[in-house]
């Protein structure tokens, strides 16, 4: 402590103590001033989280769908010897036609929309109908 | 200036005293070190603590992120369980139906019925429901239906 206050009276110790101390100063100030400029609210906040959950929704729904589409397609491509010689053709005739259905309604629903001009719609209507 | 001269004035220069005992140097080589040492120091310290922990932009995109992680993680599961059946019946399609395997089978007829019948009976159903919303004609869920041809 006494070796600090005998460096404190001569004039070159003090003067970079205290340019060391001005210049921390100064960069905080800035750090403060550039991070005040750039603040933002909790209500963006909020709606970046929403903007996230939603696209993080689609993103991995369809990341994973198509994972399970690969495997699917892979696992029938192993049993459809067995499935033709031996699968019930009830559950075939089901599986087909539900396949079918869902795929007619995906078709004309993304047509629909992306043609969409009027203002009412049967939308909701054809999206209900979905098995 | 004689030799003698020079070597009485030893010591008594700046350059030749301990560096504290220098004189007042603004633009000296101290001055010039603590200065970058503060600003160093003061980024480190902003950079790693963050002590005026204010919302910025760069929250916004970390809030972002972390949501859509866990999103992401959410509805793996739900999507690889509708994929997985969404995918065998697609390539029985494509193995029965497009390339006409199984031509005798029981299960291919079947199979074929179906995904002629679904797909037939899903575009009456639609226009049937595009009826009772009682859409006028020539709309586009119409002319979409139209469109598309009857297997």
């Amino acid at each position: 402590m006494s070796a600090a206050r005998s460096l404190w009276r001569y004039d070159l110790p003090r003067q970079t103590f205290l340019t060391f101390v001005a210049a921390i100063a100064v960069t905080a100030a800035l750090g403060w001033m550039i991070s005040v400029l750039d603040q933002v609210t909790p209500e963006e906040i909020a709606k970046a989280e929403v903007r996230g959950e939603r696209e993080g929704k689609i993103d991995g729904y369809e990341a994973a769908f198509e994972r399970g589409r690969l495997d699917g397609a892979g696992r029938t491509a192993l049993e459809i010897g067995e499935l033709l010689e031996s699968g019930d053709p009830d559950e075939g005739y089901r599986l087909a036609s539900d396949f079918a259905w869902n795929e007619a309604i995906d078709i004309a629903l993304e047509r629909a929309k992306r043609d969409k001009l009027e203002v009412e719609s049967a939308f909701e209507a054809w999206e209900a109908l979905r098995r | 200036m004689s030799q003698r001269q020079r070597l009485e004035g030893w010591g008594t220069d700046d350059r030749e005293r301990s560096w504290w005992r220098r004189g007042r140097d603004p633009i000296g080589r101290h001055t010039m070190v603590a200065a970058v040492l503060g600003v160093l120091f003061a980024a480190l310290v902003g950079a790693t603590l963050d002590p005026f922990n204010l919302r910025t932009s760069d929250d916004l995109r970390r809030a972002e992120l972390a949501a859509y992680e866990v999103a992401y993680a959410a509805v793996e599961s739900e999507g690889y369980a509708d994929g997985l059946p969404y995918g065998e019946v697609q390539h029985m399609g494509e193995r029965i139906v497009t390339a006409g395997e199984g031509d005798d089978a029981p299960y291919a007829q079947q199979f074929r019925a179906g995904w002629t019948q679904g797909w037939n009976d899903a575009l009456e159903a639609m226009r049937q429901a595009a009826l009772e919303q009682e859409l006028p004609e020539g709309y586009t869920e119409y002319r979409v239906l139209d469109a598309l041809p009857r297997r």
